[in-house]
């Protein structure tokens, strides 16, 4: 691992792990169960919205720290 | 075999033990002459002439074996008979570094009839 | 529709995917500002979304526990942030070995070997074939439901011989259109920019086809997705899609699905070809790492609503689920919509067959038929002929194999199951290289045996527990298999393992074979011994960072050939054009005359090297160019492995140097502390011999006069005596000696430091003053002291310093002079810290080179008065010594005939 740090910032890669457990975590039970399937937000399922929000927040979060010089 | 008294010569740097010899050679009728470092004895030797030495090895400054090395290269001196007086132990070298002719040695604390019979045996014989 | 319609849209947008790639290569260098950049780079990625993507999303959205089509796509969006590391760590890896594939890359990790290439290269074959045909099945149901939109089509789509004849047909015609798109040239680093061009462009177009029909799902049909999902509410079994429902959706299972999905985005092999294969730049993965997950997130938003607009008018199970997509467009009657979705689809198929074929037979011309060849000897013995045309042949023909073999399998098997399920079977073929790869990256322990074993375990478990009871299912094996477990054990039923119940046999499957393989991984790693070769490739692999310099600069000295047999080679192999043009830039940069030139250096030996293992992968081209390259070529990998044996060899003698060196210093110690004991030695014989000396002289006078006592009992009284006298005096004497000797011991041992008390030194004097003065009076000698008032406090041991000044008196009586005595004493504080006696004698003094002597053992001056030597000759030494063990000092003042004053100091106590 102490290899890397030449690669790109240890500090990225913590990050970057840090995002895929964050996500892992989020994207999996039980959380994902929380949300029944009575639950409606304007409409649109809970569940959608919530799996549409992770999703896009992994995104900017992934865009954001690849984009940190 | 000369009618005259033996001429003795004591060295020894310990008066006590010079003591004992000076009595025992008196009382055998030798004639005795003493003498406390080897400076001395050199000195007494050549005014007294004696037949017999009886030489301390163990002396400050110079000791018995260069007191003997010394008389040695006068010629008077040549027939004198010297008795060793020596410690045990550490001579051994030096005697074997000064091995001209038998030597007589006796060594300390000696035996004061041997010491005697010696001396009477030189003065007989010679 | 008339097929003829949808027939020509079908050919004309091939065409135009030719076109695109072909321009693309005939103009490289407006084609690379295409093509080399990270969106397209990020689209190509997208190759992952196939028939199944299009179709098969929507049919499983729409079943029970449908919720689970996204775990296809949760995977990908989840490791996306880890690819930065992992991903760019593979491309950096293939780039500097020059690896072209996924079997490539794990046979040279481990030990470039060519039997777990073949292994590789097999599972990924019968991995990959389901897979490709259900994108056969995709493109010819939806080609079939289009020309057949009446209501017949129902019956059409269950048309078994109507179905064939289309499958068929586009079979054929994907795999002209891969031969075109793969094979035109031999490519050294297998990249192939027109095919990636036309990858982008597909994506884009079945992405755009996608939102179509799901915009006109959402806001066509219905209202928006608020009412959409209003009235999909309403029915309850609809609505199931909304949550996870326990009986149908199980963790398991989820956890299951999403795993395959993170390896399979890494692993599939057009996958692996796309992202690292035909990458151009490891850093475009930095912006793919967002992109590509908005892709998906792009494609995924309108899924549920078709899924539910399906279900809300096709109840009932009509039409397939799978076909929506279609089937909806076409019941509205938009048939330029329906033609847009199923070139959508027609797009999305192609894409991944096109990629995959090439991909797979990529690996079976360079891991498997190759090596055959070169062992059977075939290949070099052929000594004429352009043997790069050969390698596309070789190429061609796997291509038809495959397509061939998939168009059975898909005939045999893909018309019983869903486009997902299927799938899903194929991932978890290609799950069994997650162990290996991540050994191959990150654990150099891993060896090549533990990988055989790993790999091989998996698949068979694979094979076991889907292979098979698929086959099962579709009534190719008997039933009983699944029913009553194999050969009848029901402890080895496919889908309940060992007993293990699981509601999804997917997850069942991949649990089993990855806990299998895994474990057999580790545990015959750790087992086995790896070869050195192998033991270097990890070191290259998994510290990828140490050496990505340009490998030129670490090739070493030893690696020559004919430079004949090298351009032979490079003929042979990469055709005489292409090897051309490589010896023509390497000539021209070293400025070489070619003609000319009789050996190959290491240089060019290893651009050859690398070129080759472009074209027929890395273990063949290192056996072919071993046979042609004179002694041992060290390569830089063998030089690695030369490097970590040497490495191991200094740490050794360097661990034996320190070894010596310890070793000598202790030897000098023991030196050192012998000659110590020989001095000792020395010093002991000495002192024992004055010893002994100093004794025997008394001795000897006691002796004789005793003697002389005994012997003449009538001797005169003064005689006698003198002699009685004498013999009492010399026994004091011994007892003198005895008693300082002891002291001596006493002294010596240091033994008296630990009885120091603080005392009056002022008292102690006096009162060693007082003791001797009656001998002081008897010798008529004159005393004059100077005591101070005070006390003078010393920490130390009374007796001894009692002693001391003993000593200096008893010295002082001795030597002073002997008509006229006079000794002088003075004791006083010189300093706040110091005090000092002083004790004056006027005897004959001491001569100036005699005063050090004085203090050392047995040496002893003459007393004036009886003219020999006084005392032991250890008094002042046992002084001096004393004096030092309490931190004081003595010294000696005194010039001839001026008496002598002795100076003894000892630090003053302050509390």
């Amino acid at each position: 691992m102490k290899e890397w740090s030449t690669l790109m910032s240890k500090n990225k890669i913590s990050r970057l792990t840090g995002l895929f457990l964050l996500g892992l975590v989020l994207l999996n039970f039980p959380l994902v169960n929380l949300f029944g399937k009575d639950q409606f937000i304007f409409g649109i399922p809970a569940l959608y919205i919530y799996f549409l929000f992770v999703w896009i927040g992994m995104i900017i979060a992934t865009a954001r720290i690849v984009r940190k010089k | 075999m000369s009618d005259k008294p033996t001429k003795v010569l004591l060295v020894d740097d310990e008066p006590n033990i010079l003591v004992a010899i000076e009595f025992l050679m008196v009382q055998n009728g030798f004639l005795v002459e003493m003498a406390f470092d080897g400076v001395e004895a050199i000195e007494k030797a050549k005014a007294f002439l004696p037949d017999i030495i009886v030489l301390d090895v163990m002396m400050p400054e110079m000791d018995g074996y260069e007191v003997a090395n010394h008389l040695r290269q006068d010629q008077a001196f040549v027939n004198t008979k010297i008795i060793f007086l020596t410690a045990r132990g550490t001579e051994t070298d030096r005697m074997n570094g000064y091995g001209k002719g038998a030597e007589i040695y006796l060594t300390k604390p000696f035996d004061n009839n041997q010491l005697v019979s010696v001396v009477q045996e030189l003065a007989t014989y010679g | 529709m008339s097929t003829s319609i949808i027939i020509i849209s079908s050919l004309v947008y091939l065409l135009l995917l030719f076109l695109i790639a072909y321009l693309v290569d005939a103009y490289p260098k407006k084609g690379k500002k295409l093509v080399d950049n990270p969106y397209t780079y990020a689209l190509s990625l997208a190759v992952y979304c196939t028939a199944w993507t299009f179709y098969g999303s929507v049919g499983k959205a729409a079943s029970p526990g449908g919720i689970t089509f996204l775990c296809t796509y949760i995977g990908p969006v989840l490791i996306a942030p880890l690819w930065i590391f992992i991903l760019k760590k593979i491309i950096r890896i293939s780039k500097s070995q020059g690896l072209t594939s996924i079997a490539d890359f794990i046979s040279s990790r481990y030990g470039k070997s060519t039997r777990l290439g073949v292994v590789v290269t097999l599972v990924s074959f019968f991995g990959i074939v389901p897979y490709i045909s259900i994108q056969l099945k995709a493109v010819s149901s939806s080609f079939g439901i289009l020309t057949n939109e009446g209501k017949e089509w129902n019956e059409a789509l269950n048309n078994a011989s109507f179905y064939d004849e289309n499958a068929f047909i586009i079979a054929v015609i994907l795999t002209i259109f891969t031969i075109f798109f793969g094979t035109r040239k031999l490519d050294p680093n297998e990249r192939h920019g027109g095919l990636v061009a036309a990858i982008a462009f597909e994506s884009i177009w079945k992405l755009f086809a996608f939102l179509a029909i799901g915009i006109f799902v959402t806001y066509g049909i219905y209202n928006g997705f608020g009412d959409l999902f209003s009235k999909a509410y309403a029915h309850p079994e609809i609505s199931s899609i909304f949550s996870f429902k326990e009986s149908e959706v199980d963790s398991w299972t989820w956890t299951w699905l999403i795993i395959l999905s993170m390896t399979a985005i890494l692993f599939l092999p057009r996958q692996f070809h796309v992202a690292v294969v035909e990458n151009k730049d490891a850093n475009y993965v930095d912006k793919a790492a967002w992109l590509f997950p908005l892709y998906l997130l792009l494609i995924n938003i309108f899924v549920v609503p078709i899924a539910c607009g399906g279900l809300l008018q096709f109840p009932g199970g009509e039409v397939e689920a799978d076909n929506f997509v279609l089937s909806l467009p076409l019941y509205y009657g938009k048939d330029i919509l329906a033609l847009i979705v199923y070139l959508g689809g027609l797009s999305a198929a192609t894409s991944m067959v096109v990629v995959a074929i090439i991909a797979l037979s990529i690996m079976i011309s360079n891991n498997l038929v190759i090596p055959l060849l070169i062992r059977t000897g075939i290949v070099q013995e052929q000594s004429s002929g352009d043997l790069s045309s050969r390698l596309i042949t070789i190429r061609r023909i796997s291509i038809i194999v495959i397509m061939l073999v998939a168009y059975i399998y898909f005939k045999a098997v893909g018309a019983g199951f869903s486009l997902v399920s299927i799938g899903l079977i194929s991932f978890a073929a290609i799950a069994q290289f997650m162990p290996v790869m991540l050994g191959a990256l990150y654990w150099k322990e891993a060896t090549e045996k533990g990988a055989m074993a790993g790999l091989l375990t998996g698949a068979f478990i694979w094979v076991v527990t889907l292979a098979i009871p698929t086959m099962a299912e579709v009534g190719l094996l008997s039933e009983n298999i699944i029913t009553e477990g194999y050969f009848g054990f029901s402890v080895l039923k496919p889908y309940a393992l060992f007993g293990m119940e699981s509601s999804d046999h997917i997850a069942h499957a991949a649990f089993w074979s990855l806990l299998l393989n895994t474990g057999m991984f580790i545990g015959v790693s750790l087992n086995t011994v790896p070869k050195q070769i192998e033991i270097t490739q990890a070191n290259l692999f998994v510290d990828i960072k140490k050496y990505t310099k340009k490998g030129s600069e670490y090739e070493l000295v030893k690696r020559e050939a004919q430079y004949r047999d090298i351009e032979n080679l490079l003929h042979r192999f990469l055709g005489k054009k292409t090897a051309q043009k490589i010896l023509t830039t390497y000539a021209k940069s070293e400025n070489i005359n070619l003609e000319k030139l009789k050996t190959a250096n290491a240089q060019l030996v290893n651009l050859a090297e690398s070129h080759l293992a472009g074209a027929i992968g890395t273990a063949s081209a290192k056996f072919l160019l071993a046979s042609v390259v004179k002694e041992d070529p060290i390569s830089l990998e063998e030089m690695l492995s030369i490097l970590d044996e040497t490495h191991e060899v200094i740490q050794y003698s360097k661990a034996l140097e320190k070894k010596s060196e310890e070793l000598l210093s202790t030897t000098q110690q023991l030196k050192a502390a012998n000659e110590q004991l020989k001095n000792f030695d020395r010093l002991k014989a000495d002192f024992i011999t004055t010893v002994t000396h100093e004794l025997r002289t008394p001795i000897t006078s006691i002796k004789a006069l005793s003697k002389i006592l005994s012997d003449n009992k009538d001797l005169d009284t003064d005689k006698r005596t003198e002699f009685l006298n004498i013999i009492v005096s010399e026994s004091e004497r011994i007892a003198r000696l005895i008693n300082q000797v002891l002291d001596l011991e006493k002294v010596q041992s240091g033994r008296t430091k630990s009885d120091f008390k603080v005392l009056d030194f002022n008292q102690l004097t006096q009162l060693a003053f007082k003791s001797l003065k009656a001998l002081f009076k008897e010798k008529n000698i004159e005393c004059i002291t100077a005591f101070p008032s005070t006390e003078l406090l010393v920490e130390g041991n009374a007796d001894r310093l009692t002693q001391v000044v003993v000593n200096l008196l008893s010295n002082a009586i001795k030597f002073c002079d002997p008509e006229e005595g006079k000794v002088k004493i003075s004791l006083q504080a010189e300093s706040p810290n110091l005090i000092v006696l002083k004790v004056s004698d006027n005897g004959a003094g001491i001569p100036l080179e005699k005063q050090q002597l004085i203090f050392e053992q047995f040496t002893q001056l003459n007393s004036q008065r009886t003219g020999k030597p006084a005392g032991s000759g250890l008094g002042l030494y046992i002084s001096q010594k004393i004096l030092k063990q309490h931190r004081g000092k003595i010294s000696v003042q005194s010039k001839k005939n001026q008496g002598a004053t002795f100076i003894a100091s000892l630090p003053l106590y302050h509390k």
